[in-house]
């Protein structure tokens, strides 16, 4: 034991003074709270208008302030006749009809205006409205969406009335989400504000997951190839068993994960809640201490899983370059979170949430943002808790199979072939 | 006196290859003892499974009185052929860290460290990186990571490779002093003439098996010529008993019939007043001559 230590402390200390586990440390908080920053900043893309309940994208605003229509359309459906009167006169001053596409084609070529729209004349059967632009601009038409929302539907009211026709379009916009926080006062939130919050939530989670546990098992396939690198192995395996040697390395570099981890999360909880929080959405968010022993939980199942796939590769590979090429693919599972998080936090109880939340490669990370984002049953819980200890000791069979002195010593390559060889001994 | 490494009877396959064929003997107390062998003969095969790092097929093997321990592992020192040093790491930390792995407190391996950099004039570079080293300068601190803990046993695999004479010295005297004082070393290296210089005995390995086993001397004798080398003058062709002569590196080599023997061709060759003699002995092959007789299976242990 007193072996396993010695390894374990070296590594720990080894890795501490390089200057790459610095630059990590703050490069993660720092990607997280760019990330989260550039999310609130997202909804500044567009603002208010001054009509309630449509928000513009800024450039559009620009056009709508000098009083410039933002919106031309030619209607072939016979649906829009006109701008509806009900519309308020800046509203309606927004839009411009055209009695043919031949004269909105004119405008379009004399750059007199960007874009404009074409409501064919089988609109309620296929629902298809087309937009001609001058410039490829894919965006241009996600961005004017709530004006043509707004003047399709206003128009197609018996009774035309933009506050129905908003109504319409979004029934839950004016919601409120009152959590009860610990101090029986209620956090106020609108449906906007709460995604927005629960969004960076989870990001941030994502990024604390994801930093701790693949930069962890990095560093345990450094540490690896290092060794046969310099090739120093063969002098360590004559004083200790290879399980011995995998052991110190997965604690040491386990231990600095930990600790990786835990200034991440105290940076984490600055952005959350405290008054040092330089994002408001976040100011309100009171996690359950339950959640920061889950992040632990899932950190420890999720190291072991990705540092015995990394100590396996460390097996097989001989070069930095080989095992680089390999744990490429080992980023990926890790990466699908990320990848759908949006998907997660919006339908937490969905299909795919609930697939990443089992599957024990995606579980570590999805459960904790779940958590966070209070949005995790007990029943799905315990699952994915019992499937990621069993996968834990599968894969840690595994590596041992792997990591075996004869596998370390030989001349192995990174093969299908060669990893059956070495899986049998 | 029981033998610090009994191998018995060890064979070893990889994936269906014999590396090791049964292989057999010992290495006792104060004894430098050489293993020799051309590459892929079951040298470091044989090494690995002596040290824990591989397992025999079939066979047994014993250190220090039994069956190999942590403890036992402690008082091991090894140098592998392939051997490097972890480069990032300051030479006094490295050192360090090697020797704690073999169970020596690190304030003792740190003052051993620097005793032995003192030594072998190396203090001055105690704080610098592995990596700023040059190769001669690596070789001797790997050296010093082997012998730091004041091992019973050391096994060692060519430990003069990358060495000038001076430092060729230095290694060797270290390896002397251990068998001195009473400790064993078993040494791997294709340097015949050190092999002949400094180990007692051998073992040759050839195609997973000991070809040759014994000391240096009963080696030489069993494998020696009936024949005399003669420094001198005259013509040495019509001695009763000499086959053939041959020039040797400025000697002529007497080549004789196995019916006679060397002090009968010294007794003849002094009572003729037709030669000069200013040199005689009795011919015997180096040991570089024996090995490429054996490998190349011209000869073996049991002809």
């Amino acid at each position: 034991m007193m072996k396993v230590l010695t390894i374990a402390r070296t590594e720990f200390l080894k890795h501490l003074r390089k200057p790459s586990f610095w630059f990590v440390l703050v490069l993660i908080p720092a990607v997280m709270g760019f990330m989260s920053l550039s999310n609130g900043s997202g909804s500044g893309n567009s603002s208010d208008s001054g009509i309630p309940g449509i928000a513009l994208p800024e450039q559009t605003l620009a056009k709508f302030q000098s009083g410039e229509p933002v919106i031309n359309f030619i209607d072939q459906s016979g649906l829009v006749p006109s701008v509806p009167a009900a519309l308020p006169a800046e509203t309606a001053a927004l839009f411009q009809r055209y009695d043919s596409e031949p004269v909105a084609q004119a405008a379009l070529d004399s750059a007199a205006i960007d874009s404009y729209y074409v409501i064919p004349a089988d609109y309620l059967e296929s629902g298809d409205i087309v937009r001609y632009s001058r410039d490829f601009d894919p965006f241009g038409g996600a961005l004017e969406g709530d004006l043509m929302q707004l003047l399709l539907t206003t128009s197609l009211l018996p009774d035309p009335s933009p506050e129905v026709a908003r109504a319409l379009l979004q029934p839950t916009a004016g919601m409120t989400i009152e959590p009860l926080e610990s101090n029986g006062q209620a956090a106020v939130k609108s449906s906007d504000e709460r995604m927005s919050s629960v969004f960076q939530l989870g990001m941030m989670f994502t990024m604390l997951l994801y930093g701790s546990i693949f930069i962890s098992a990095s560093w345990l396939l450094q540490a690896l190839i290092e060794e046969k690198e310099n090739r120093v192995i063969e002098v360590v395996l004559s004083s200790v068993t290879s399980q011995q040697l995998l052991a110190g390395k997965i604690i040491g570099l386990g231990l600095l994960g930990l600790l990786e981890l835990v200034i991440w999360g105290a940076a984490a909880s600055v952005f959350l809640g405290g008054k040092l929080s330089f994002l408001p959405s976040l100011k309100d968010i009171d996690l359950a201490p339950t959640v920061w022993v889950l992040v632990a939980v899932c950190f420890a199942c999720g190291y072991a899983i990705y540092g015995s796939l990394m100590a396996g590769i460390g097996a097989l590979a001989n070069t930095m370059r080989e095992s680089s090429q390999l744990s490429i693919v080992m980023a990926v599972p890790v990466m699908l979170p990320l990848f759908f998080m949006s998907v997660i936090v919006t339908q937490p109880n969905g299909v795919l949430s609930t697939v990443l939340s089992i599957v024990p490669f995606t579980a570590p990370i999805v459960l904790v943002v779940r958590a966070a984002i209070g949005s995790l049953p007990l029943w799905l819980l315990g699952t994915s808790l019992l499937l990621m200890v069993g996968t834990v000791l599968g894969m840690q069979w595994l590596a041992a199979r792997m990591f075996r002195s004869q596998n370390l010593l030989g001349d192995l390559q990174p093969s299908w072939k060669s990893l059956g060889r070495a899986l049998r001994g | 006196m029981t033998p610090l490494i009994q191998v018995e009877n060890v064979k070893k396959s990889f994936a269906g290859v014999d590396a090791v064929r049964g292989v057999s003997f010992q290495v006792n107390q104060g004894e430098l003892f050489g293993m020799l062998g051309h590459n892929g003969a079951g040298k470091t095969t044989t090494i690995r499974m002596i040290l824990d790092i591989l397992r025999p097929d079939s066979g047994s093997i014993a250190v220090l009185g039994g069956p190999i321990s942590e403890e036992k592992k402690n008082k091991i020192g090894y140098l592998p052929e392939e051997r490097g040093l972890y480069r990032n790491l300051k030479v006094v930390d490295c050192m360090v860290y090697l020797a704690s792995l073999k169970g020596l407190e690190r304030n003792e391996a740190r003052r051993r460290a620097m005793d032995y950099l003192e030594r072998v004039d190396l203090a001055q570079v105690a704080n610098k990186k592995v990596s700023e080293l040059s190769r001669g300068m690596q070789q001797k601190v790997q050296f010093g990571t082997t012998i730091l803990h004041e091992p019973e046993i050391v096994i060692i695999d060519e430990p003069f490779a990358a060495l000038d004479p001076v430092n060729t010295r230095l290694v060797k005297e270290l390896l002397l002093d251990i068998r001195r004082s009473g400790r064993a070393v078993l040494m791997c290296t294709h340097q015949m003439h050190l092999v002949e210089e400094m180990c007692d005995r051998l073992v040759m390995f050839s195609k997973g098996k000991i070809v040759l086993h014994g000391s240096l001397k009963e080696v030489k004798r069993r494998f020696a010529p009936n024949a005399v080398l003669v420094e001198g003058t005259g013509n040495f062709a019509d001695v009763p008993g000499v086959l053939s002569v041959q020039a040797h590196n400025g000697s002529q080599q007497l080549n004789l019939d196995d019916s006679i023997s060397p002090q009968a061709v010294l007794q003849t060759l002094a009572a003729r007043s037709d030669v000069t003699i200013e040199r005689f002995e009795v011919a015997v092959p180096s040991l570089d001559d024996i090995f490429v007789r054996v490998v190349s299976g011209e000869a073996t242990d049991h002809e």
